[in-house]
């Protein structure tokens, strides 16, 4: 573990939020009628909400946008439109979350609009001590507890006391801010710690599934043609939730829109299950059916070609997809599919 | 649907988790809405029209040019020389400001919209049969069928949050039937795909009644207290022919007798169609035949069942029940009918016509025989959506003035004198009325660029150029008003739609909406079955037109395309046009896959791509109605039911060359 302060009740949480709230504009999640979102919040009096579910929108569109404006230009001028937005926190992102920056950190660590909004935002983790849903982060070593990537990271003990991990120089910053003492977790806390870690981990139903799909996927005769994936072809709607809705999916296209002489270059979040993603200039497609895009979805998130680079599997368990997915092949219901098969 | 802002532009998309119809999913579209709202080739100012250019003008030249030509056409043919199309992508309450600026404004019944082309048979039919001409059930409903049977409607593709529930339905193991020409999506999901030929939907309806019948599978106690005329439709019936059915629909008997059962037999069982019904010459009859399907199996009043027409755009409901038709105010009161007439006449103080006006097409002849003189079109582009293309534009070109409302310069606004810049749905307030009855809002989240405004504040500030102000100073005050003139919305208000909306009927304050239709009793009382004959399509194959063509709509595409067309990744899905053949016929006609072909008929040619695919039978060509480059309408049937005036869009003999 980190360097590590210890809050004896979950209202001092107040004091930090307060201390980060003078410092970053200050996201978290809230629920409202539609769902749970991030919401800028202006009034650090109302109470943090520590059992927010995880929005079905995640962090991503924060570095990474739905609609990005690149390049502007007025008759000869021509401008980049990099991003400057002041400081802000993200307060409460859960471990499948932070470990979806992570990757797309590595992705994205030379894109200069990306790497702007990045190095401005504070992240403050909050440990899921109670399985969610849909989530399966255990299987594919995303969480419930986060490891990596905070700045601070919180964990609420049953006790009514907050542990507080602190990863980088920036979340040292807030916590002095905040007059929050740095101490070595004593003992019992640590070993309280370490049971709601377990009780965490516990109350995810198991899903064996999981790492037998994936060990299928990269099985070292066939590896991703090992698979039958016509099966899935029909049930994919090409409608784009599922990379839309996933945190580690990075794919854009880049638009102009233009009148006249004036006019803005544009990239717009893409995807991969749409059939005119890869389809080339002459006509011809290398995923030509649905179930080849789905294929190479599920190899781009689950195959070994790509952990090597970017450290981990691209799937981090969120179960996202399994909610925008309109034909149900979201990542749990693939991965049963393919993890009772064979 | 939520759209999230960055200042003045629409910055994203999200799906809304906790929606009870769409619960956190979105089609291809949704996740594109926002791509058209600040698209460069928005208009952004009034345009008028000098000699053969539209130029800039301000709101007071355009209202001035507008009024002055509303004037003329009036002081020349009387009020019934001048006609409005209403829009179903506008808002309730534009609707209702449209049907009272028609009918008080420029005293007219001459109002009408898109529906005339989609369900306007599904209202004539169901009203006829049942009172009421909507989905009977909800949504939500199909989760509790334990058979679905899907009618001419290409759910996966045209409803895709509807066609997702429709294959959990079947994952969950409830049966699937579906009817159609086409080798849909769906269609290969199905427990049983009945591949009837184009316009053989009552003799297969009528077999399966037929043998419903005949095996005593029918609900006998629904029929004795629901239900009249029992009689009259077996006398129809008697010494039907199952082999001669076979023969006209090209439908395997056993398969036949396979889906009336199962559909009979199932408590539960849920009848969803679409347009593959209503636009045939015999649309409404159509809808009747399947009316009595579901009413001789009791399959209507229940949970999980239902008779649903599935609504094409997001408010062509609503701007059916706010009256955007010819024969009825809002919530379908007649405007023959003295009571309702007296109604509204009352609470706007002004005298109103007692005759029911001219439907699109209808608005299109008059216009091309000059007793229309001028035409006020919100938000429609009737040259790509509209039969025999060469037809409509003649007839707007006929016409003294046309004025046009829109988003964008369509190919109808370039036709226009005047043309009028409209605010989408993101910059205005108001309510849809979803397919499923249900009512909701719709809130303000951008400005319109430069001068747009609301279709029903362009109304109201043209009214009072007229000197007939409505009285609407908002989409809520039109809401309220609406409301007090209205028994089916007559509960609802902004405050209580706020969460999820309201289904109608919603009848006062208290009444939590209406999920499932007739429970009790029928809208008119008791249920009307309708003996309904075989009417074969309009034109069928001949030598000179040897092939059929017929119409569908494309996952990633809504309507003229005037709006997807604008978001890149749509756009970048499917060729501009293209016409679906079978491999066969493909051979015959010397076709390779992508091969630039000439569909000809009797009443015109267009040009498009070959996509060769056994999604269509041998005999039957198929093209998607979005791209202006490859309109289909240019050779499609206006041919009309003669109950409904809708125009025959789904079938009409065509030849087919390639071109060298």
């Amino acid at each position: 573990m980190t360097q590590t302060s210890v809050l004896e009740a979950r209202a001092r949480i107040d004091a930090l939020r307060a201390a980060i709230a003078r410092r970053y504009r200050l996201f978290e999640v809230r629920r409202h009628t539609a769902g749970a979102d991030w919401q800028r919040i202006d009034d650090v009096s109302e109470p943090f909400d520590w059992d927010a579910p995880l929005p079905l929108s995640g962090a991503k569109r924060f570095f990474f946008p739905q609609r990005d404006a690149l390049v502007r230009w007025e008759g000869g001028r021509v401008e980049e439109t990099l991003p400057a937005p002041p400081p802000f926190a993200l307060f409460g992102l859960r471990s499948c979350d932070l470990e979806a920056i992570g990757y797309q950190d590595q992705f994205f660590a030379t894109d200069p609009y990306y790497v702007r909004r990045r190095e401005r935002a504070l992240l403050v983790g909050v440990n899921c001590t109670r399985a969610c849903a849909g989530g399966f982060c255990r299987e594919v070593d995303a969480g419930p507890f986060a490891r990596q990537g905070f700045d601070l990271n919180l964990t609420s003990l049953p006790d009514g006391r907050v542990v507080v991990e602190i990863g980088t120089r920036l979340g040292h910053a807030v916590c002095a801010d905040a007059d929050l003492t740095v101490t070595e977790l004593d003992a019992a806390t640590r070993a309280g710690f370490d049971q709601a870690r377990a009780d965490a981990i516990a109350s995810f139903p198991a899903r064996p599934f999981v790492r037998r799909a994936i060990a299928r996927i990269n099985a070292a005769d066939t590896g991703i043609n090992g698979v039958d994936w016509t099966a899935f072809g029909p049930s994919c709607f090409a409608c784009s939730g599922c990379s839309n809705v996933c945190p580690t999916c990075s794919c854009f296209t880049v638009v102009d829109e233009a009148r006249d002489n004036a006019g803005e270059r544009v990239r717009y979040w893409d995807s991969c299950l749409l059939e005119g993603f890869q389809r080339e200039a002459s006509g011809y497609h290398p995923a030509p059916r649905p179930a080849d895009r789905v294929r190479r979805f599920w190899y781009h998130k689950f195959s070994d070609d790509f952990t090597a680079e970017l450290g981990r599997v691209g799937c981090v368990g969120c179960g996202r997809c399994d909610t925008a997915c309109l034909g149900a092949i979201g990542a749990e219901r693939v991965l049963g599919a393919l993890g009772a098969q064979g | 649907m939520l759209l999230g802002t960055n200042g003045q532009r629409a910055a994203e998309i999200r799906p809304h988790l906790e929606h009870p119809v769409s619960r956190g999913q979105l089609c291809v579209k949704g996740w594109n809405a926002a791509q058209c709202l600040r698209d460069p080739a928005r208009l952004t100012t009034p345009l008028l029209r000098r000699g053969a250019l539209l130029e800039p003008c301000s709101w007071d030249e355009a209202f001035g040019a507008a009024a002055a030509a509303l004037r003329a056409a009036r002081a020349d043919g009387g009020p019934d020389a001048v006609g409005l199309i209403s829009s179903a992508r506008a808002t309730n309450e534009d609707n209702f400001a449209a049907m009272k600026f028609a009918r008080t404004v420029l005293a007219t019944n001459n109002i009408d919209h898109c529906a005339r082309v989609c369900h306007a048979p599904s209202v004539a039919g169901l009203q006829r049969t049942l009172g009421s001409g909507a989905m009977t059930s909800s949504i939500a409903d199909i989760d509790r069928a334990d058979c679905v049977l899907v009618w001419g409607a290409d759910t996966t593709e045209s409803h895709p949050i509807i066609g997702a529930r429709i294959l959990s339905a079947k994952r969950r193991g409830a049966r699937l039937i579906v009817v159609d020409p086409r080798r849909t999506r769906l269609a290969t999901f199905a427990d049983l795909h009945l591949q009837l030929r184009l316009g053989a939907d009552i003799p297969l309806a009528n077999a399966m009644v037929g043998l419903i019948l005949e095996h005593g599978w029918e609900d006998a106690r629904y029929l004795a207290e629901r239900c009249e005329n029992l009689a009259a439709l077996r006398n129809s019936l008697d010494g039907f022919d199952l082999a001669a059915a076979e023969a006209r629909t090209g439908v395997p008997a056993a398969h036949i007798l396979q889906a009336a059962r199962w559909y009979a037999t199932t408590t539960r069982a849920s009848l969803i169609y679409g347009l593959g019904v209503t636009q045939h010459v015999c649309g409404t009859e159509n809808v009747i035949a399947l009316s009595n399907l579901a009413l001789v199996t009791g399959h209507i009043g229940i949970e999980g069942a239902g008779i649903n027409p599935l609504r094409g755009q997001n408010n062509v409901q609503g701007a059916c029940d706010m009256g955007a038709l010819p024969n009825v105010f809002s919530g379908y009161q007649a405007v023959t009918d003295v009571a309702a007439r007296t109604k509204f006449e009352h609470a706007w103080g002004v005298g109103l016509p007692d005759t029911p006006g001219l439907t699109t097409l209808a608005m299109q002849r008059a216009a091309h025989d000059g007793t229309l003189r001028c035409m006020l079109i919100m938000g429609e582009d009737p040259v790509i959506t509209d039969p025999a293309q060469t037809h409509v534009t003649r007839a707007l070109a006929d016409l003294d003035c046309l004025i046009v409302a829109d988003m964008f310069l369509t190919d109808t606004a370039q036709r226009a004198d005047i043309v009028l810049p409209v605010a989408s749905w993101a910059e205005k307030d108001g309510t849809f009325t979803s397919t499923e009855r249900r009512v909701q809002r719709i809130r303000r989240a951008l400005q319109p660029p430069g001068a747009a405004r609301p279709d029903w504040a362009i109304l109201e500030a043209l009214a009072q150029r007229l000197g007939r102000s409505m009285g609407f100073r908002s989409a809520q005050q039109i809401f309220d008003e609406m409301t007090a003139l209205t028994p089916l919305y007559a509960g609802m208000t902004y405050t209580r739609l706020d969460r999820d909306g309201l289904q109608w009927p919603c009848v006062d304050e208290t009444d939590p909406g209406t999920a499932v239709l007739h429970r009790e009793q029928f809208a008119c009382g008791k249920a009307r079955l309708i003996p309904v004959t075989d009417t074969p399509p309009a034109e069928l194959p001949d030598a000179a037109f040897p092939l059929q063509l017929t119409t569908f709509r494309l996952h990633q595409q809504y309507g003229s395309g005037s709006m997807t067309r604008r978001a890149p990744l749509l756009e970048r899905e499917n060729p501009r046009g293209l016409l679906w053949i079978h491999p066969a016929d493909a051979a015959t006609h010397g076709i390779d896959d992508g091969c630039e072909v000439v569909v000809r008929s009797r009443r015109g040619e267009v040009k498009t791509r070959s996509h060769v695919s056994t999604e269509v039978p041998r005999g039957v060509v198929a093209m998607p109605y979005h791209f202006r480059e490859a309109p289909p309408n240019l050779v499609t049937n206006d041919a009309l039911d003669p109950l409904s005036r809708m125009p025959e869009l789904k079938v009409c003999a065509v030849a087919l060359e390639r071109c060298r």
